[in-house]
């Protein structure tokens, strides 16, 4: 967008002047450029690969190290160059960024590599356009995790771990058991009891020899203290077990919810609830039912097996597919069913007694396995018999392998639509936040743009040199014709937040103390007609703005250590927006905006904080702001620019975020 | 489908030394325009919905359709629904390096919605609404209903000297002639390209 905002700017400038005629107001002066120079080819030589290019090309991208002065810090005055000693293949990509307005991902490209370099050059990986922004996101995720694996690993395998609560060293045992021959021991013996309390479930029904004179007995009777014992020694592991992770378990509410654990639960209360209920007989029949409930201690192998872990969780992921396949069976089922009892009522001594009786029917012969326990009779059953079998072939066949294939479709799916999405709130969002800051990039720069024209009218020239280099010819010109559009009309812009409105119409940027009273000369003056109170407007303003401006260029460059610590304090009382971008400062650790945060060229991005303390100033706690409003100034730049590490046009760099839509 | 109609139709447009002769730019500044003019439309023509989307990217806090609208039809000479570079060249000539009587009569073509050489009420409303309209809504003083009407009621007393009610191209002339802050505000893009 930056590169179709600077082609088409002229056009729209000279279209302007259809507003001239009609205009109440005089305009306002157009930004003249000192040093008009034509367009001109640059030679960018990297590493030994020289690229071309016009100097416009690259200054489209004002906040980047090539649109930026920052070049001139690798121009060979030999060889009338610049030149750069990086890698002249992700450089491609990079110049072909400036060209199209498209940053690509490269997919040969390493990513830590290319990422570099998009650092290096100043440019934010969130404009990688639509076509490579998932694939470079997902490969950055998967270099991050096999780090993050390999630093586990490596921790593992060292063995010194920082020293853990016994808490924690308990829970990081049950849950990797590779982790300490202990863990290990447990983990097996856990293993070894499920198996035995398995076994003996299965084994106590078997019939195991005759008692003399009796029928035959199954083993749990004739061993029946044995089995109890086992029985009671299983129970007593798994139930030690289930107290042990309860107790290390980091949020023991979280783990009661957990599925395992219910599991646990629901294969030891049979046992306990056997105990306590007495040998009462109608009871009995239902001690017998819960009995079965210990068949679920085989699912306790799933802490064992990662196979069965995945398989539950591909089921439940299924589950809409499944339930389909359920519901489309139960409909075929019901309809043969009903046409199967309809057909063979007329048949004597027929099985068919009920609808529901035909169901075991229509299954068994659906799913081919055709018990044969009930057969149709009469032609018309034999027929829709026939038809109900050869029908079932296609209606289990069809859906199993789209299923299977569903399993696989929609588990990876999940996965990449989850992580898209995640990542598509988090881009939307900062994109978002970028838009918002251009729409304010323009009271900031009018009000900048304003001090400018004072300052030249006036000829105070210790703060010209700090002020003019801040805008761009293109922002300013585009600034400027938004003003022309005031004066046609009549009125002015306001941000869009109504809090905002009032007080960041009238306030002046850079001015951290006395307030109140500088508010109040804004007041005054904005209430009329600019032009109509320019002369009394410039005197305050410039009777403030010089001194502010000394008390800056004093007070600032001591501070730039603390800056950091200000800015996340102040980040706390600033508007959602703007917090968004200074919540996300905190995490920029590239060795760049450190460079920045402690640039010698202080002044410069102390203007532009000032153009974005313009807008925090407004928020109601002045008396709080003003002791630390020296040591605020400098980082604000790197916070309102969207983590982009530039000591240049902040404001550009919105108009740039914009463009990559 | 119109996208596919523009990029079939790759539009080359006259040679440098017609535009030369038929615009006051040099030829640096012509070689400039249409590198700039052909990165952003490879195909050489722009339909007016292109031109209303790139003309509201400058104004994001109102709607500038409309104004971008009359804008379209102000620049397209030949009436063909699409500007090609000729058009947007040939424009700019006259609003950056023409003459004081040349510029107004832009202006005046402009404003005349329906070319028929005079102004009237309703199409100035128009004009003056569809300029309102790019401020958009926030604006300080906030945007009253009649704002658009008075405006035009200014404007034609200062320009309808006969009291007609319309405003005839004479008229205008004659009026911002006379204009100081008129004139001067002509020249301030002078500078532009």
């Amino acid at each position: 967008m930056a590169a179709g905002v600077a082609a088409w700017l002229p056009f729209a400038r000279a279209a302007a002047i259809g507003w001239m005629p009609v205009a109440n107001c005089p305009m306002p002066l157009a930004p003249t450029e000192k040093n008009k120079r034509q367009d001109e080819l640059i030679i960018l030589n990297v590493s030994g690969r020289r690229f071309q290019t016009w100097r416009t090309t690259l200054e489209r991208y004002p906040d980047t190290l090539l649109g930026s002065t920052e070049k001139e810090f690798f121009f060979n005055e030999d060889t009338k160059e610049y030149f750069f000693d990086r890698d002249p293949e992700v450089f491609r990509c990079i110049l072909n960024f400036y060209r199209t307005g498209k940053l690509h991902y490269p997919r040969y490209e390493c990513i830590s590599a290319y990422d570099e370099e998009l650092a290096f050059y100043g440019i934010l990986p969130e404009i990688i356009g639509d076509c490579c922004y998932e694939e470079y996101k997902d490969r950055k995720r998967e270099n991050a995790e096999r780090l993050m694996d390999d630093n586990d690993s490596e921790n593992n395998q060292e063995g010194s771990m920082p020293s853990l609560s016994f808490r924690q060293t308990m829970w990081r045992a049950f849950e990797n058991p590779h982790t300490s021959t202990l863990a290990l021991v447990f983990y097996y013996v856990t293993g070894f009891f499920i198996a035995v309390s398995v076994i003996t479930n299965v084994v106590e029904t078997v019939p195991c020899g005759t008692v003399p004179g009796n029928k035959e007995l199954p083993c749990g009777e004739r061993y029946a203290v044995a089995f109890f014992c086992l029985d009671t020694a299983c129970v007593m592991i798994f139930t030690v077990e289930y107290l042990l992770r309860l107790f290390a378990a980091p949020s023991r509410y979280r783990f009661i919810r957990s599925v395992m654990s219910i599991i646990d639960v629901v294969a030891i209360m049979p046992y306990y609830i056997g105990l306590v209920m007495t040998n009462n007989e109608d009871v009995s029949g239902a001690f017998v039912t819960l009995r079965v409930f210990r068949v679920f201690r085989i699912f306790k192998f799933s802490r064992h097996s990662q196979g069965l872990r995945i398989l539950g969780y591909t089921l439940k992921s299924c589950a809409s597919e499944l339930g389909f396949l359920l519901f489309s069976l139960t409909m075929a089922i019901i309809i043969f069913a009903t046409v199967m009892f309809y057909a063979e009522k007329g048949s004597s001594a027929s099985k068919f007694t009920s609808i529901p009786a035909s169901f075991w029917y229509t299954i068994v012969t659906m799913t081919t396995l055709g018990y044969g326990d009930m057969v149709p009779k009469t032609i018309a059953g034999k027929i829709f018999g026939s038809i109900c079998s050869l029908s079932g072939v296609l209606v289990i066949a069809l859906p199993v392998p789209v299923i299977v294939s569903n399993f696989s479709r929609i588990y990876h799916q999940n996965q990449r639509a989850d992580k898209r999405r995640a990542q598509k709130k988090a881009r939307l969002a900062r994109i978002r936040v970028a838009k918002t800051g251009s729409s304010n990039a323009y009271l900031h720069s009018k009000r900048n743009g304003l001090l400018n024209e004072a300052l030249e009218l006036t000829g105070s020239t210790e703060d010209e040199p700090h002020m003019t280099k801040g805008t761009s010819l293109i922002e300013s010109q585009h600034h400027h014709l938004l003003h022309c559009l005031e004066k046609t009309t009549g009125l002015s812009y306001l941000v869009d937040d109504p809090l905002l409105s009032v007080r960041t119409s009238t306030i002046k940027n850079h001015e951290f103390i006395d307030e109140q009273l500088f508010e109040q000369n804004c007041m005054e003056s904005s209430m009329q007609n600019y032009p109509s109170s320019r002369s009394p407007s410039l005197s305050s303003h410039h009777g403030l703005t010089t001194s502010c401006c000394s008390r800056r260029n004093k007070k600032t460059t001591h501070l730039p250590n603390s800056s950091v610590p200000a800015t996340r304090l102040r980040s706390m009382q600033e508007l959602s927006t703007i917090h968004i971008q200074c919540s996300e400062q905190p995490s920029l650790t590239t060795s760049r905006s450190s460079l920045n945060m402690k640039s010698d060229d202080g002044l410069r991005p102390n203007c532009k904080a000032a153009q974005i303390t313009t807008a925090i100033i407004s928020i109601p706690t002045p008396p709080a702001l003003t002791p630390e409003g020296e040591s605020r100034p400098p980082p604000s730049s790197p916070s309102h620019s969207t983590n982009i590490p530039t000591t240049t046009t902040t404001t550009t760099s919105n108009i740039v975020k914009v463009s990559a839509l | 489908d119109p996208e596919l109609e523009l990029l079939a139709v790759r539009h080359q447009p006259e040679g440098l030394e017609e535009l030369l002769a038929r615009t006051k730019f040099t030829k640096k500044e012509l070689q400039g325009l249409y590198r700039g003019f052909k990165n952003e439309c490879p195909s050489g023509l722009v339909d007016e919905e292109t031109f209303k989307l790139i003309y509201s990217r400058f104004f994001p806090q109102g709607d500038a359709s409309s104004y971008a609208h009359f804008l379209f039809d102000a620049f397209d000479a030949d009436h063909s629904g699409t500007l090609c570079f000729q058009d947007f060249v040939v424009g700019l000539s006259v609003l950056l390096r023409g003459t004081v009587q040349q510029k107004l009569r832009w202006a005046f073509d402009l404003y005349d919605v329906n070319k028929d050489g005079c102004i009237t009420k309703e199409e100035m409303l128009e004009i003056i609404t569809s300029i309102y309209d790019m401020m958009g809504r926030s604006t300080h003083p906030p945007l009253r209903d009649n704002a658009a009407a008075q405006h035009v009621e200014l404007f034609f007393q200062k320009m309808d000297r006969n009291g007609d009610g319309m405003v005839t191209f004479e008229e205008f002339l004659q009026t911002c002639q006379e204009d100081k802050d008129i004139m001067d505000s002509l020249q301030i893009f002078e500078n532009t390209i």
